[in-house]
């Protein structure tokens, strides 16, 4: 018995729900969490209002800019801190593991870094709490 | 590889957090949370407050980065200082490590067995 812990994008929770309720897995606990990854994750957006060279005292109007490297200010590079992500719980038999890390992995892959992450953690027992009884998750 | 559930006080996150980057282990999930441990809550007469908020840091490294990880929370989630012979104050967190018996970058489809990370 196993417990997938994956975190994955938010806009791609619903994808991943119709995957695996077509899969016939109905087991799932859904976290709101935010995260980052390993890399530093930057975002580039437009830069109407000319902030970057406003605060060189540069008047936005200004188009022909003075200072090299300001021709262009279109666009700004912020930094990403922690981003919202949604974590998936599934416990299931080892046999049903690796199907579902293969439907996960098919249902996130945008090839964008942030698709996220799956691990795998081994887990002791589980108990039902209506029934109280100690049991065994079977293949589904 | 392990992963490393530490139950923090959320005031202390960011100085957590600054200083596992500071370390070059910035990969970390955050999630809200409510708890309370064995003295069950705070009371302030007449209010006793049972759940106390909290944040978990969710963070999975190789086994041979776990005892400097484990430390850096230590130091930097107590709210005295870590040279200081106080001995710190409750409520102050707990940190879980368990097992993690593979991981999948979802992005590179590739195994990354014994490392995360691409």
């Amino acid at each position: 018995m196993k417990q997938v812990i994956a975190v994955i994008r938010d806009e791609a929770v619903e994808k991943t729900k119709h995957a695996l309720a077509a899969a016939g897995i109905k087991r799932v606990t859904y976290l709101h969490v935010t995260g980052r990854g390993q890399q530093k994750d930057t975002i580039r957006v437009p830069d109407p209002e000319g902030t970057a060279q406003r605060n060189l005292g540069i008047h936005p109007l200004h188009k022909r800019c003075p200072v090299s490297g300001l021709d262009k200010p279109e666009e700004k590079e912020y930094e990403l801190g922690f981003i919202p992500q949604r974590m998936l719980m599934i416990a299931a038999a080892d046999e049903d593991i690796r199907s579902i890390v293969q439907l996960l992995i098919n249902a996130n892959q945008s090839g964008r870094q942030g698709d996220g992450k799956i691990f795998i953690c081994p887990v002791v027992g589980v108990i039902s709490v209506r029934t109280e009884e100690p049991g065994n998750l079977t293949s589904s | 590889m392990k992963m490393i559930w530490a139950v923090i006080r959320p005031e202390s996150s960011q100085r957590v957090i600054d200083a596992m980057e500071k370390a070059g282990m910035s990969a970390m999930t955050r999630l809200p949370v409510t708890g309370y441990g064995k003295e069950l809550g705070i009371t302030d007469q007449p209010v006793h407050y049972s759940e106390i908020q909290k944040e978990i840091l969710m963070i999975v490294l190789p086994d041979n980065e776990v005892a400097k990880a484990v430390m850096i929370i230590r130091n930097e989630a107590r709210t005295v200082s870590s040279t200081s012979t106080d001995e710190g104050t409750i409520d102050e967190g707990k940190i879980f490590v368990t097992y993690v018996d593979e991981s999948f970058t979802i992005r590179a489809t590739l195994k990354t067995i014994g490392a995360p990370g691409p």
